[in-house]
């Protein structure tokens, strides 16, 4: 004969597994559960500001300064998002035995809550780890990564709200018990006295390893860490002309139009021009000192000589008010790119980085730099200026 | 209804809100996204982890509690948990290493294997100090007090 339901909802079945850690509890999750949402909440916000970078409305353009401002924003975007990978370990490993409680679903609001949990775990990491292999520049799955990682992260910050609204209670119970006398457990902390780790070594344990991992990594943004990059996928002190590059001539396939003798540049607007490079090159120039700051996380600032965007684009009739578009003998991917506002009065056509003539992969013979300005958009291998 | 509930009400409003306008957007774009190969990944980031990484974590915590004695227990423990934080990201730098375009790159230009080798080994010195301390403390203690025993 059957169990009743009912028994057999309260009671758990003999194979259902079974975890016994005195560390795990309401303390130690609620603790890293801070830290990690804080995390998420910064990726979610620089994130939205490196979108910007590609899609700005044009009533609001990118501004020029600070110059380093898409530098900082998005080193600390790829940062955080890398020490979110081991955070998001252990905030998993302080509530593993919730995944098997008994019934494992007690209503509609109790399914809900897990279907929500579920949501929120499931596209946390996978956004951790495409985000990391986008890094890596490995692309291993089926979809565009720019747009699932953009919509994704609604997905993201919606499940992470509604887990806060479930779970605000337990949070600050959470909060407010000490580490040492948290019941919510399986059991009492008195791990030591058996010989164990204590919540409060946990704790410690994990901020060193989200710790090294920061400091490790934080050199592919930061110069002064570079020495001690260990885990950085860049070290952009070893790019070409000392500045690393995030495509090649060769992979864009312009070497031979690029370096062509032909090469001329047509800048169009109320009025045309045309240039070839030592017309360029006798144009008054200008140098500045800004950096590279790629979407990928890296950036290294560098020096850039050149003539003044503007004075081009005046020259064919417009203005600083100008809407103006950068087109790239490169076809398809980032080839095109557009400029205006105070960026626009700050960009320079650059013919040469750190004292030399620009490399092939720098984007000889001309390429666009202006301040503030996420890598690819700024615009290589420049043949077509359209003012408008 | 007390002014918490309402708060908890309206971010979770907030929240399923957020989620229904993401899953939206992803599903209007499907050229792009490619809706099932996504849910399909989704799936096997919750499998990676409830099938694999807690696994191992849960077993080999249940054998280091089981073989490693009480006064060096804490530290072990935790010189495992810092290491298996930092191996995470190495292993996967050091699986991408030398799969690059271009050297112009100056991406994974490194020897991850030995880089995750000296921070490993840093790991191991700090906890081997920390051991260390303990030992002599409790020497300390013990020849300080004869009387216990």
């Amino acid at each position: 004969m059957l169990p009743p339901l009912s028994r057999l909802l309260t009671t758990k079945p003999p194979f259902w597994p079974e975890f016994h850690s005195p560390l795990r509890g309401p303390a130690i999750t609620a603790r890293v559960g801070r830290v990690l949402g804080l995390a998420f909440g910064i990726c979610f916000v620089t994130g939205l500001l490196s979108h910007y970078q590609y899609h700005p409305w044009s009533w609001l353009p990118v501004p020029a300064s600070p110059s380093w401002g898409y530098r900082l924003t998005q080193g600390i975007h790829v940062i955080t998002g890398i020490a979110c990978i081991p955070l998001i370990l252990v905030k998993l490993w302080s509530v593993f035995h919730r995944l098997f409680v008994w019934p494992p679903v007690r209503g509609a609001v109790h399914a809900l809550e897990r279907a929500s949990v579920a949501i929120l775990v499931a596209s946390s990491v996978l956004q951790l780890i495409t985000g990391l292999f986008n890094i890596l520049q490995f692309y291993p799955w089926p979809w565009g990564f720019v747009e699932v990682h953009y919509w994704l992260s609604y997905v993201i910050i919606g499940s992470l709200l509604l887990h806060i609204a479930i779970q605000l209670p337990a949070i600050r119970e959470g909060l407010s018990t000490r580490l040492s006398d948290d019941r919510g457990g399986d059991q009492p902390s008195e791990a030591s006295s058996r010989g164990g780790l204590s919540r409060r070594q946990v704790l410690i344990a994990t901020g060193a390893g989200v710790g090294v991992v920061a400091i490790t990594t934080v050199g592919q943004v930061l110069p002064i860490a570079e020495p001690i990059a260990l885990l950085a996928p860049r070290r952009p002190s070893r790019g070409p002309q000392d500045l690393p590059v995030n495509n090649t001539a060769r992979n864009a396939g312009v070497i031979q139009r690029a370096t062509s003798s032909s090469y001329r540049l047509s800048v169009t607007g109320p009025r045309s021009l045309e240039l070839s490079l030592s017309e360029l090159e006798a144009l008054p120039t200008l140098r500045r000192h800004l950096p590279i700051a790629c979407v990928e996380g890296w950036s290294r600032s560098a020096d850039w000589r050149g003539p003044a965007l503007l004075s081009l684009v005046t020259q064919v009739g417009g203005s600083a008010d100008s809407f103006v578009v950068l087109r790239s003998l490169q076809e398809g991917g980032y080839s095109v790119s557009t400029i205006q506002g105070s960026q626009l009065e700050h960009a320079l056509l650059a013919t040469h980085l750190n004292g030399e003539r620009l490399s092939i992969d720098h984007g000889y013979p001309l390429r666009l730099i202006a301040p503030d300005r996420a890598g690819v958009l700024q615009t290589k291998w420049l043949h077509r200026i359209e003012v408008r | 209804m007390n002014r918490d509930r309402v708060v908890r009400y309206l971010i979770g409003g907030i929240g399923i809100a957020t989620i229904a306008y993401g899953v939206t957007r992803i599903l209007q774009d499907p050229t792009s996204t490619k809706p099932l190969g996504l849910a399909k990944w989704l799936i096997g980031a919750l499998l990676l982890h409830d099938l694999l990484i807690a696994p191992l974590v849960l077993g080999v915590g249940w054998i280091v509690s089981r073989v490693v004695p009480g006064r060096a227990r804490p530290l072990v423990q935790g010189g495992l948990i810092t290491g298996a934080l930092i191996s995470v990201i190495a292993v996967v730098l050091i699986n991408r290493e030398g799969k690059t375009s271009s050297p112009a790159l100056a991406l994974l230009t490194q020897n991850y294997l030995v880089n995750l080798l000296i921070l490993l080994a840093i790991v191991a010195a700090v906890c081997g100090i920390g051991y260390a301390s303990v030992v002599l403390r409790d020497n300390r203690r013990k020849s300080r007090s004869p009387a216990d025993h």
